[in-house]
Parts: structure tokens; C-alpha cells; sequence
């Protein structure tokens, strides 16, 4: 055919890396393009630390915008995938450091904080068993099926190889499909 | 099959339906847009110095400043100024349309083959294109100006799966969502004419085109994308010239030029309220489906970064070293440096395929001989020797010294990480092994 992929192909899907720069240069849309990406491994993250969705989704989005305010600071744009996952971490302890401390006077906790009740239960079900994963296994199977990357781009968003990244996603499946069982038991 | 067998399967559809109903995105965009700028305390504190009638008058040399650099950058719309406005406006830009149309020098019989498959063809065919952001799109290509329907449509909603449909075929082609390299995107476009250093922009002057006067500006087709590999050097562009409408800011006309090819983007519209249903992907009833496996992507070159071989990569570049070595009678191509695309001829040319420059894809099922299939299948593996050879991956080729009976000498090799090395033997068996144990079997 006169007319291939390859003569519209100038106009390929944006890297992470030309996101970051792009959203560097103040391009908010590249930023949100940005957190689709890594939105549901940054989540996903969160909620291994605070366990509750909400409060997940709250901190993911927090972290979100914390990373906008200080990417001028990241060295290497391809570096966002470990990048976002240090602040999110950071943030969700945070959270918890804060909870534990209302925890501790007058009021309950789980009267403080509402439980994740009447949330999507569907999370509620696939994503603990995905936080008994080990944490870098956690990472590839979020990025891989939660966010829909490409192996390639795992690979990069964790700076491990290929391979390694195959590796990891076939022995965390395995894992994840002997959790489920267990789970049911 | 319970969800535990098909574990893979129930996390993709879990990950998907966790896309499509979050909106962590917008409210992310929502909170950076109402967030107001921190000052910082530092930057004002040399002011507490100052007295009042100071800071005043200070103030007022100030203002005064700012109204005259905003009359300037109000009043000043020629140079390069509008091309980083119009890259401002179009990177803020919903939706867009244009009429692409691409003019290519063929042979007599690169016409004639064409013409075989699509008989109303002529080069006043043109592509119809839609763009939404963040980056759905559309194209229709059109056979000729007269025709009224296309005989192509692509569609590829953002985030979701594509479809490709060859009216002039009946046939279809599924794509999986974001895993391909070829989506397209006008922001992306708008991102790399952003990188583009301003001392490279040339300015072409002014000129009418459809009802305003638009500015022209030249940059050199090499700033802003990679050599594409599955398109013959001769058809890639070495200039683009992008032609601005002064009042609206917006690109009106984009021309992409090189010997052998002219592409033209024109009667942009901006912003734009789009079709009903223009993204949306619905299988042709008695169309054949021609998806291929994810596995034959080739791996695109030079990279801008450093880029990782998967595994199905390699599995190509095997059957593609087979196919041609069963073809030339045992023997891979004996080079020191492999070019894709010759290699790619040679092969077309020992297949006894008659390919033509203009297609980056051959479909194997158009050949009845099994050998003619493998290597329309599996070409590009050469190509990616090519990019793994043009990346920065510390690779080397043999193809003069080992050919497939050299079981233990090292065909092809490049660097897997810091300490190892993907290696392919002679009789085309793989290995990953480390730096010393290269040195010693090299």
C-alpha cells in the first residue's frame, strides 16, 4: 500500500523521557500522559504501604504532584520510574507515621479513617495479593499489567535488563497464581 | 480455565479496567493548574533593605517594564517568536484534521504493482487524518481525489486497542494499545520541533495560504526524528518546513522534502469539534484478520536512548539469519557492518520477491512458496542487526568469518548489560555470557 505505518512514524508515541523533558519545559499534558503511564504501579505502591484505597489513590496523587513541582531535580529523564516510586514511598509513610500517631490518642482509627467498605472491591481482592509479591516482582507486574507497558519499556522504567525483567514477571506470575489459590482455600 | 491458569489474563483485564476508570490523571492536572507558585522567601528578602519610597519607586520601574515587554511580546508576531508561539499554541491544541498527501517518484513498474492492487490509484491520492489528544488518531487514505470512500482506515484510540482496516483487501489488523512504536501523535510532533535549536530554524518568509497569509520556517529533517529504517534513504525527508498563520498561531501547512518524495500536511483545523464515533474500532463483518504477533517488531534505529532487545527480537533476528543463510546457500550475509535495508534486498532478491521500495511491510501470505513467506516474515531481523549495530551496545557482526556449521564461534554479539553479553553462535544458538568469557570465545 502507497501509504505505511512507517511515513506517519515521525509522529511515534512519545518516550518517557521526551515526556519528562516535555513536561520539564511546563507541558501539563505530557505530564498527565506522564501519570497514566505509572499511575497504576504508583498506586499500587501506596496501598502496600497505607492498605486502604482511598487513601491510596490520595497519596498517588500527591506524589504526582510533588514529582511536577521538583522535576527540574531529576538527573536523568529516564529515571522517573524509580524516581515517582521513591516519592510515593516516601509520601505513604508519611501517611502512615501520621496515622499511627492518631491511632495512639483519643480517637480510633478505623472510626478516623473510613475503611475501604463500598470501594471497588475488585482492588480490594487482586491488590493484596499482589503486595505478598517481593517488592521488585510487585514493581515489574504493576508496570507490565497494571499500567500496560511493554516489557522494553519495564525494563527501562526499573533499569534492569530484559531478560531479568522476563524472569521476574514469569516467577511472579507463578507466585501470584499459588497466592490465589491459598487465597481461596 | 479458573483465574489462577490464566493469571496473566486476569491482570491485564484488571490493569485495564483500572485505566479506564481512573481519573488520577486529571485530578493530578486539576491540582497542578489551581496549585499557585510558591515565591520564594529568598528571592524578595533583599527588598526588606529598601525603604518605602524605595521600594516604590522601584516598584514603578518595574511595572513599567513589564507593560512594555508584554506591548512587545503582544505586538511582535514575525520571526522566530511566532514559531515558538505556534509551538506553544499546538502543544495546548484538543483536536486537529489535515489532508496529507505524499508524492513519490516511482518506477514504471512500482505504478504498475500498485495499480494491481488498487486500481483507482493515482497521486492524487491523499490520507485523511484526526487527532485528539492526549493522542487518539485517524487516517484515511483516499486512492485518488476522486475516490469517496478509503481504501485504508487506521484508528487508534488512546489507550485502547487499534484497528487497521484494508478496505482494498478485506482484511483487518488489531494493535495492541501504547505497545506500539508507530502510534502517532501531534503533540509529539510539537515536542520535537520544541527541541529543535533556534539557530537551526531558517526563515522562509510569507506567503497566502487559504484565506490568512501564513510564515514559513525551514529546520532540517535530521534535528527532529531518527532515520526510519524501513524506509530507503532516497524517500527520507531532508527538509521540513512548517507554515504558520499569523493571526491564529496555528501551523496551517507542513512539508516534508527529500529527492525521490514531497509529504504535505495541509487545510489544518484546529480545535475542532470532531465526528461522532471517529475513534471508534469496530471489525469489518467478512474481513480476514491479518494480525500479526507482537514478536516481529522490529527494533527502531538509531535510539535516542539506549534500547533493550527483548527476547522475541532476538527470536527474529534468528529466523532471519536461517531464512537467509538456507537461501544463499549457507551462508549469512558476509559483511563487517550489516545495512539493513541492502540486506533486505539481497534476500527479496534471492527470494525471488519482487519488493518494492515504497512498502515497509510485506504480508507473507501473499507468497505461496513456505521460504518466499519466512523471509517476508522475518526481514526486519536483519534490520535490527542494523540497530543493534548503530546503538551504543559495544556489538560486533561476523558474517565473513562464521557461517552456520561454526557452532562455537560467535556470529553476533552485543552488550546485554554492565557485565554480560548476549551472544548468537554460528548454528544460531543463544547465550548471555560475561566479559571474560566473551574474550575468551571471540
Amino acid at each position: 500500500m502507497l501509504v505505511t505505518r512507517s511515513h506517519l512514524s515521525e509522529l511515534f508515541m512519545p518516550s518517557t523521557e521526551e515526556l519528562v523533558q516535555a513536561a520539564t519545559e511546563g507541558d501539563v499534558s505530557a505530564f498527565s500522559e506522564l501519570v497514566r503511564r505509572y499511575e497504576g504501579t504508583v498506586t499500587v505502591t501506596a496501598w502496600s504501604i497505607v492498605r486502604d484505597f482511598h487513601t491510596a489513590q490520595d497519596v498517588a496523587q500527591e506524589s504526582f504532584v510533588i514529582a511536577y513541582q521538583k522535576l527540574s531535580q531529576l538527573r536523568d529523564a529516564r529515571a522517573f520510574g524509580p524516581w515517582i516510586l521513591t516519592i510515593v514511598k516516601c509520601e505513604a509513610l508519611q501517611i502512615q507515621k501520621k496515622r499511627a500517631k492518631q491511632a495512639a490518642g483519643a480517637v480510633a482509627l478505623d472510626e478516623a479513617i473510613p475503611a475501604s467498605a463500598g470501594c471497588w472491591t475488585e482492588f480490594e481482592e487482586i491488590v493484596p495479593v499482589l503486595s505478598q509479591l517481593p517488592e521488585q516482582e510487585r514493581i515489574v507486574v504493576s508496570l507490565r499489567y497494571l499500567d500496560g507497558l511493554p516489557v522494553r519499556d519495564v525494563a527501562e522504567a526499573t533499569g534492569r535488563p530484559v531478560g531479568t525483567v522476563t524472569k521476574q514477571l514469569s516467577r511472579a506470575v507463578q507466585r501470584l497464581r499459588g497466592l490465589l489459590i491459598e487465597a481461596e482455600r | 480455565m479458573s483465574p489462577q491458569d490464566d493469571m496473566e489474563g486476569l491482570l491485564e483485564q484488571f490493569g485495564k479496567r483500572l485505566r479506564e476508570r481512573s481519573d488520577l490523571a486529571n485530578r493530578v492536572q486539576a491540582r497542578l493548574k489551581s496549585a499557585a507558585q510558591p515565591i520564594s522567601r529568598s528571592a524578595l528578602s533583599w527588598m526588606r533593605g529598601l525603604t518605602m519610597r524605595q521600594r516604590i519607586t522601584l516598584g514603578g520601574i518595574v511595572t513599567a517594564a513589564a507593560v512594555l515587554l508584554a506591548v512587545f511580546l503582544a505586538s511582535d508576531r514575525s520571526g522566530k517568536r511566532l514559531f515558538a508561539q505556534a509551538i506553544e499554541k499546538t502543544g495546548e491544541a484538543r483536536t486537529c484534521t489535515f489532508e496529507l498527501i505524499i508524492t513519490q517518484m516511482l518506477s514504471e513498474e512500482e505504478r504498475a504493482l500498485i495499480k494491481e492492487s488498487m486500481p483507482d490509484w493515482d497521486e492524487t491520492g491523499i490520507v485523511k487524518y484526526y487527532w485528539q489528544a492526549p493522542g487518539s488518531v485517524r487516517w484515511e487514505v483516499f486512492a485518488s481525489a476522486k475516490s469517496e470512500e478509503p481504501v485504508e482506515v487506521t484508528i487508534r484510540p488512546w489507550n485502547k486497542p487499534g484497528i487497521s482496516i484494508k478496505h482494498w483487501e478485506k482484511t483487518y489488523e488489531i494493535h495492541s494499545s501504547r505497545t506500539d512504536p508507530d502510534s502517532t501523535s501531534v503533540t509529539t510532533f510539537v515536542r520535537r520541533l520544541r527541541r529543535c535549536p533556534e539557530e537551526a530554524v531558517r526563515e522562509l518568509g510569507r506567503k497566502q495560504i487559504g484565506e490568512g497569509i501564513s510564515e514559513g520556517f525551514e529546520v532540517s529533517h535530521k534535528d527532529l526524528f531518527p532515520p526510519d529504517p524501513t524506509v530507503s534513504p532516497e524517500h527520507q525527508p531532508d527538509t521540513v518546513e512548517i507554515w504558520i498563520d499569523v493571526e491564529s498561531q496555528f501551523p496551517t501547512q507542513i512539508e516534508m522534502r527529500s529527492d525521490k518524495a514531497r509529504n504535505v500536511m495541509r487545510n489544518f483545523k484546529w480545535d475542532v469539534e470532531l465526528p461522532r464515533n471517529v475513534f471508534d474500532t469496530v471489525k469489518p463483518e467478512g474481513y480476514a484478520s491479518e494480525t500479526y504477533p507482537e514478536a516481529l517488531t522490529p527494533l527502531r534505529y538509531p535510539a535516542e536512548r539506549t534500547p533493550s532487545v527483548t527476547d522475541s527480537q532476538i527470536e527474529l533476528i534468528i529466523r532471519a539469519l536461517k531464512c537467509y543463510a538456507k537461501l544463499s546457500g549457507g551462508h549469512y550475509p558476509k559483511v563487517q557492518m550489516l545495512d539493513g535495508n541492502a540486506a533486505r534486498h539481497k534476500m527479496s532478491e534471492m527470494a525471488g520477491i519482487d519488493l518494492p521500495r515504497i512498502r515497509s511491510n510485506m504480508a507473507p501470505r501473499w507468497y505461496e512458496d513456505p521460504l518466499q513467506r519466512e523471509a517476508a516474515a522475518t526481514w526486519q531481523g536483519l534490520v535490527t542487526i542494523t540497530a543493534i549495530q548503530h546503538a551504543d551496545l559495544d556489538a560486533a557482526y561476523h558474517g565473513i568469518d562464521v557461517g552456520p556449521d561454526d557452532a562455537d564461534k560467535v556470529l553476533l554479539r552485543w552488550k546485554h548489560t554492565n557485565d554480560t553479553y548476549q551472544v548468537i553462535y554460528g548454528d544460531l544458538r543463544t547465550e548471555v555470557v560475561t566479559a571474560k568469557r566473551l574474550k575468551r570465545i571471540e
